[in-house]
């Protein structure tokens, strides 16, 4: 490790080239902030080296590298397309740092809105098929049925034994505390 | 792999949310799959790169809508196909028979001498020397270096997995893939630096 | 090239096909069935210490959770990580969850029906009438343990379908998906870390002395019959009466609640005179794998919700009918 300042800690090269080696395996996380330290200081080229030899391993037909110029010209391309802003594709993160694929949501409502049935629907009446109800929002939601919904979770949960949390949580933040 | 598909998808989400060097970085990664993959429809070299310069930015532009259904190489691979194509087409060539590639799978039926007669004499040589100089590198490791780095890249195991094959800490093992990879780094550097002004 | 590398294969793989093979001994010849009861049993003979997260709806919530058992007596301690933070305690009798910030201490009794981590499992008769369970060949790595994949097949498309990773060793539930019927995980449970043996004694895990002196609400049930009550609910799609009680929800001082089940997946009908704090329209609502339905009959209004498809916790709702000629106790 560089001896430096206590007050500025800069991470060795050979530290910065493990990580790249890590980070190739998947056994590294992401900077939180931008990629830029991977385009500084010959991290980059590691990364590619890094692909390049186990690409060989498995491969050897794969024991090619584009010329200099294709890298220039892709770069030069890429540098003129706008920047995407597309709405990532909706994840969960594990206390690991590892994204999960795949977790599609069904009905994804983070918060409770209530959507009421077609009046014709009104008791009385039923024939015993289930009731599809239709996406009109009611746009009068009163507050209070998004709280009385978590007095109802919470009594189906301790009812039903899933107290653990392992089938419902114990309880979401920002739905305030039971009475 | 799974965790393969971890960091694509790391690097895709970042993407999406506009960090081109998280592209730079996938292209890197995948840029000799797409070059060998286009081999089998492409002869010229220098069309090589364009197509495949072409196939990236088709990619790139596509990313919003890509939702990890798959995983990145398996629509990546998709793209280079469509991309090369339409190349043919426009360019009118003979058609090929593309029904055999549609599949992954298929890459993997590539002959193992087999650069195709498709590569100038120039870039064929620059290919085996790469080959025995990797090779050459790895039989040169001393043991504990050679295993671990076998164990990652043939056998795909993780450094968990590594360590209990290994009976050593995670640590060990990430120390032990790293100095291999920088021992078979340093065997190639001549020869990536002169291959890079040869062109492919 | 490849003979460089065969060297150092036969020996890797040699180690895998041993741990390979162990597994293969004493995975096949349970049945799927066989291996849930197992589940059950786990969750209650092990002690353990672990952080697990909860995701539904695209929220995240993770806990830290300690358990141990002695003497059949068992103790179980959990931390919510995320959010509100709260302590929640549990013994053989009951549960107390403690809510740090307002100093209030809300004490509930164990429900006979279930012990973390587990699924929902009430009785196996009913379970098989409505899922198949098959164990697969599969393993995966949850919480750095290796562990054995078992789909519960819902038989229809009236009850959401489970996806199970048990751990090889110990039967511990490492995972659970709850899954649609397309198949994709609308829910999911799993632990990141798990550490078995005893780490911390069951003094360890019993609330301190201190709560004592804190707000406390004790929530309890009185058992009664819904048919006494003047409500019919006969079983719909499976789903059974498994319980039946009046109790307190939130505010309200009498409700009557009813707990039915297919066997693995749970729904709850709540039964309360109309007031001015329910909807003026029925309606429904869902989150994650939970949806609720709400209804108005007559003076009352119900409330059904659970862990089940829309139609299903709709037909519910709808097959509950008043029986004429009957007055409820429920004061309004």
């Amino acid at each position: 490790m560089t001896m430096g300042n206590q007050a500025e800690r800069q991470p060795s090269d050979e530290a910065l080239r493990s990580w790249v080696s890590a980070l190739v395996d998947g056994e590294a996380p992401l900077p939180e902030a931008s990629l830029r330290s991977l385009g500084q200081d010959g991290l980059r080229e590691k990364w590619d080296t890094y692909h390049l030899i186990g690409d060989v391993m498995r491969t050897p037909d794969l024991a090619v590298q584009p010329s200099a110029s294709f890298q220039q010209r892709l770069s030069a391309q890429l540098a003129a397309e706008p920047a995407l802003l597309a709405a990532p594709a909706r994840r969960a993160l594990t206390p690991k740092g590892k994204w999960m694929s795949g977790l599609a949501v069904a009905a994804a409502v983070a918060c409770v809105t209530w959507v009421a049935a077609p009046l014709l629907m009104e008791s009385g009446g039923e024939t015993g098929a289930p009731g599809v109800v239709a996406a009109v929002a009611t746009p009068a939601v009163p507050a209070a049925m998004d709280v009385a919904f978590t007095d109802y979770l919470d009594a189906h949960r301790q009812l039903s034994g899933a107290a653990g949390g392992y089938r419902m949580p114990v309880s979401w933040s920002d739905e305030g505390s039971r009475h | 792999m799974k965790a393969e598909r971890e960091i694509d998808a790391e690097l895709v989400e970042r993407v999406q949310r506009g960090d081109k060097q998280a592209f730079g970085l996938l292209v890197s990664k995948y840029q000799r799959k797409v070059m060998r993959l286009l081999t089998r429809f492409i002869k010229d070299a220098a069309e090589i790169e364009d197509v495949a310069q072409e196939a990236f930015i088709k990619a790139y532009r596509a990313l919003p809508q890509f939702r990890g259904e798959s995983a990145f190489y398996t629509w990546l691979y998709r793209i280079v196909i469509n991309t090369a194509k339409n190349h043919l087409a426009t360019a009118s060539r003979r058609p090929i028979p593309l029904s055999n590639f549609e599949s992954e799978e298929s890459e993997t039926f590539f002959e193992i001498n087999g650069l195709s007669d498709n590569h100038t004499p120039e870039s064929v040589l620059a290919s085996r020397e790469i080959a025995l100089a990797v090779n050459e590198a790895i039989e040169a490791l001393p043991e504990d270096l050679r295993t671990a780095i076998v164990l990652r890249e043939i056998e795909g195991m993780s450094y968990d997995e590594i360590a209990d094959v290994m009976a050593c800490p995670i640590g060990t093992v990430r120390s032990r893939i790293y100095r291999a990879r920088e021992a078979i780094a340093t065997r190639l550097k001549p020869l990536l630096d002169a291959g890079k002004d040869r062109g492919w | 090239m490849r003979q460089v590398f065969e060297k150092t294969r036969p020996v890797a793989a040699a180690l895998i096909g041993l741990s390979c093979l162990a597994w293969g001994a004493t995975g096949h010849a349970e049945t799927g069935e066989q291996i849930l009861l197992k589940v059950q049993q786990a969750a209650k003979q092990n002690d353990y210490e672990g952080v697990f997260t909860y995701l539904q709806a695209g929220r995240a919530q993770s806990s830290r959770i300690a358990h141990a058992h002695q003497a059949g007596q068992h103790w179980e301690k959990l931390n919510v990580l995320d959010g509100n933070p709260q302590t929640v305690y549990r013994d053989g009798k009951t549960v107390r969850i403690a809510f740090a910030e307002e100093r209030k201490l809300v004490i509930e009794p164990v429900s006979k029906r279930e012990h973390f981590p587990s699924i929902g499992l009430t009785d196996l008769p009913s379970l098989s009438a409505h899922y198949e369970v098959k164990a697969e060949n599969k393993t995966e790595r949850v919480a750095e343990r290796d562990c054995q994949t078992v789909n519960i097949v819902p038989r229809d498309q009236s009850r959401y379908g489970y996806r199970l990773c048990i751990d090889q060793d110990t039967r511990l539930l490492l995972r659970s998906e709850t899954l649609n019927a397309q198949g994709q995980a609308i829910e999911q449970v799993a632990f990141a870390m798990l550490r078995l043996g005893q780490t911390l004694g069951p003094d360890a895990l019993k609330p301190p002395a201190s709560l004592k002196d804190w707000k406390t609400q004790t929530v309890r049930y009185a058992p009664i019959k819904l048919e006494d009550e003047g409500w019919s609910l006969p079983s719909v799609l499976g789903f059974h009466r498994v319980d039946e009680v009046k109790r307190a929800v939130g505010a309200r001082e009498q409700v009557l609640q009813a707990l039915l089940s297919d066997g693995l997946a749970s729904v709850s009908v709540f039964v309360e005179p109309y007031g001015e704090q329910h909807p003026t329209q029925d309606g429904s609502a869902a989150r994650g794998a939970v949806h609720v339905v709400g209804k108005r009959k007559g003076d009352y209004w119900l409330t059904v919700l659970g862990e089940a498809p829309l139609s299903t916790v709709q037909a519910i709702a709808d097959a509950i009918t008043p029986i004429s000629g009957h007055t409820s106790s429920l004061t309004r």
